[in-house]
């Protein structure tokens, strides 16, 4: 469906076209207006006070401090671990959400009676609120009362504080995110599997190819655009994770699981540090608009825009 | 090797990823849903109880001492404002930028999509602050208008992929019979796009439902809603964990039962509304 079919197109006379410019300008109103207040006007003073240090709990002493605050950052050993520990657990959570999406994505591309019903029970998980998720796993990782201690001891493997002991934190919270995330790319490719044209898989298997050698020269290159888009877009979500953070570990054990919008949430919520806060969000920000940015080039590409 | 034995190893190879991705994505769901329902000395058993005599005590306990009652109607009072505030605006910018033609409409689509990409702190911060002199901390109000941050553009960028899969010819008939814009818009687009709309709107209350961060930040005592109660009972008390997975079930059911009810229309949302177009 082109969308020349679905424009309206520009009026000739006068009169109809101020009524088609006012019907824009009204339906339009709204949401800009509140997306100026809600969005672009509080960004923009966070980048302002950025370039202040503040003491905001006496209102008082704000002073202009220019690119100190920056120039804090990049010399706080604590910021630079924090950004690379994201770095860290957005590429691994994003690796796993691939093995685990396409691979049950691909179990679940043939017809079998209830795949509907089980595609969407494995899709609850990424519709669970974080924090709700978080406190499940805290739950199911307790190291008295955890039901995956439990199982490990069954299994004669033993027990770990899985989000006290500094050796599993991470792989903890990774495996957390990746519960939460993989049935959103699972989703996305299991849609994009059953678009893709069956003539040349038949042509495939004509030739005397495979299962896996289908998979791989056939399904992946015909799927790569999808897999990108997919991938780059949970790479926001990875990347600014917050609320499993916050319930899972509270940054601990010795601040060393605070993500970077864990960090920022210190510096501006606990040591109140709104200056330096600000600043860490507008780092988070460039950051984000630079993936934002290549998801657009990826879209655009491969023409999935309109 | 033949063809049929290929194809029964691949079945057996499928079956065994969703069998272990299906324990993965649901024990812990129904471990909380279990463990909400058991008495507290069965649920510090070890080994896990998996026989017992349910009861609603710990719901009873969360609900009448630990102040759910109250997050749980707060919750449902952003969720519902920011769902309908989001879908009204939403659907109306989203119909202008699909049927109108204009200088910078893609743009303007693009720019609203970008917003997904934002950190929420970037907002939350100043929001704080101006909140703070306003005295719009721990309203209604102001926390539904910091839902509004992220329902927004997801609405606009949903309904926009609707509207645009639905033929125009239809409103153009409409306008030939008389109709106004917005009359096409009430009595065709509406209509026809009420699935799309039905999935957004499930959407958007999911996503005020669920929000902690912009809810910890902007609510105080009178409308945390149920994500920092939840939270804060963790921290408080310490190991009640069958109110805390009482809490939790109470928190996951509607969705559950949102995500059961949207099944056909759950790819078809996702996939028309928030990758592709």
């Amino acid at each position: 469906m082109g969308t020349a079919a679905t424009a309206i197109p520009q009026a000739g006379r006068s009169s109809r076209s101020r009524r088609r410019t006012l019907t824009i300008v009204g339906f339009l109103l709204p949401t800009v207006v509140l997306l100026v207040a809600v969005l672009a006007i509080p960004i923009l003073w966070s980048i302002g006070l950025s370039f202040t240090e503040w003491n905001i709990l006496t209102g008082r002493d704000l002073s202009f401090v220019g690119l100190q605050n920056y120039l804090d950052m990049f010399a706080d050993d604590d910021f630079l671990a924090s950004l690379k520990l994201t770095l860290v657990i957005t590429a691994a959570s994003l690796a796993f959400q691939f093995v685990v999406g396409f691979g049950t994505a691909l179990a679940l591309a043939r017809e079998f009676r209830g795949r509907g019903t089980l595609t969407t029970l494995l899709a609850l998980p990424m519709m669970i609120a974080p924090v709700v998720a978080s406190l499940q796993w805290k739950w199911l990782l307790s190291l008295e009362y955890g039901l995956v201690n439990w199982a490990l001891q069954v299994l004669g493997l033993s027990s770990r504080a899985w989000l006290s002991d500094p050796a599993t934190v991470v792989q903890s919270l990774i495996m957390v995110d990746v519960w939460h995330s993989a049935p959103f790319v699972m989703l996305f490719l299991l849609a994009g599997l059953q678009s893709l044209p069956t003539d040349l898989y038949e042509a495939a298997s004509l030739d005397g190819a495979s299962s896996w050698r289908q998979l791989i020269s056939v399904t992946l290159p015909m799927l790569t655009p999808v897999i990108l888009v997919v991938m780059i877009y949970r790479s926001i979500f990875t990347f600014r994770m917050f609320d499993q953070i916050y319930v899972l570990t509270g940054g601990g054990p010795a601040s060393m699981t605070e993500t970077i919008a864990f960090f920022a949430y210190k510096a501006a919520f606990q040591d109140w540090t709104v200056g330096y806060g600000a600043a860490i969000a507008v780092v988070m920000l460039m950051i984000l608009v630079l993936i934002g940015v290549a998801y657009l080039a990826v879209l655009k590409t491969e023409a999935m825009l309109d | 090797m033949s063809w049929r034995l290929e194809r029964s190893i691949t079945s057996g190879i499928a079956a065994v990823v969703l069998l272990l991705v299906s324990v993965y994505a649901l024990v812990p769901v129904v471990w909380t849903i279990l463990t909400s329902l058991k008495p507290v000395k069965d649920i510090l058993a070890m080994p896990p109880v998996l026989m017992f005599i349910p009861t609603l005590e710990n719901y009873q306990e969360a609900f009448f001492k630990g102040g759910f009652d109250r997050a749980f109607v707060n919750s449902v009072v952003v969720a519902a404002g920011s769902m309908v505030l989001t879908i009204v605006a939403g659907s109306l910018a989203a119909y202008a930028l699909a049927r109108f033609r204009f200088r910078g409409s893609g743009l303007l689509a693009y720019v609203i999509l970008m917003t997904r990409m934002f950190p929420p702190i970037s907002a939350a911060l100043p929001m704080f602050i101006f909140f703070q002199r306003l005295g719009l901390v721990d309203t209604y109000l102001g926390l539904i208008a910091a839902h509004t941050t992220f329902t927004l553009p997801f609405v606009v960028w949903m309904m926009r992929g609707f509207f645009l899969s639905i033929p125009y010819s239809l409103e153009e008939a409409a306008m030939v019979d008389g109709c106004s814009y917005l009359g096409a818009l009430r009595h065709v687009s509406v209509p026809l796009a009420a699935p799309g709309l039905a999935a957004t709107s499930i959407f958007a209350v999911i996503g005020s439902w669920n929000d902690f961060f912009f809810a910890m930040i902007l609510s105080r005592s009178s409308t945390s809603t149920l994500p920092v109660t939840v939270n804060g009972f963790l921290l408080e008390h310490g190991v009640l964990w069958g109110q805390i997975n009482a809490a939790a079930t109470v928190m996951m059911v509607p969705i559950i039962v949102f995500t059961l009810l949207m099944q056909r229309n759950l790819v078809k949302g996702l996939v028309v509304g928030g990758v592709k177009g």
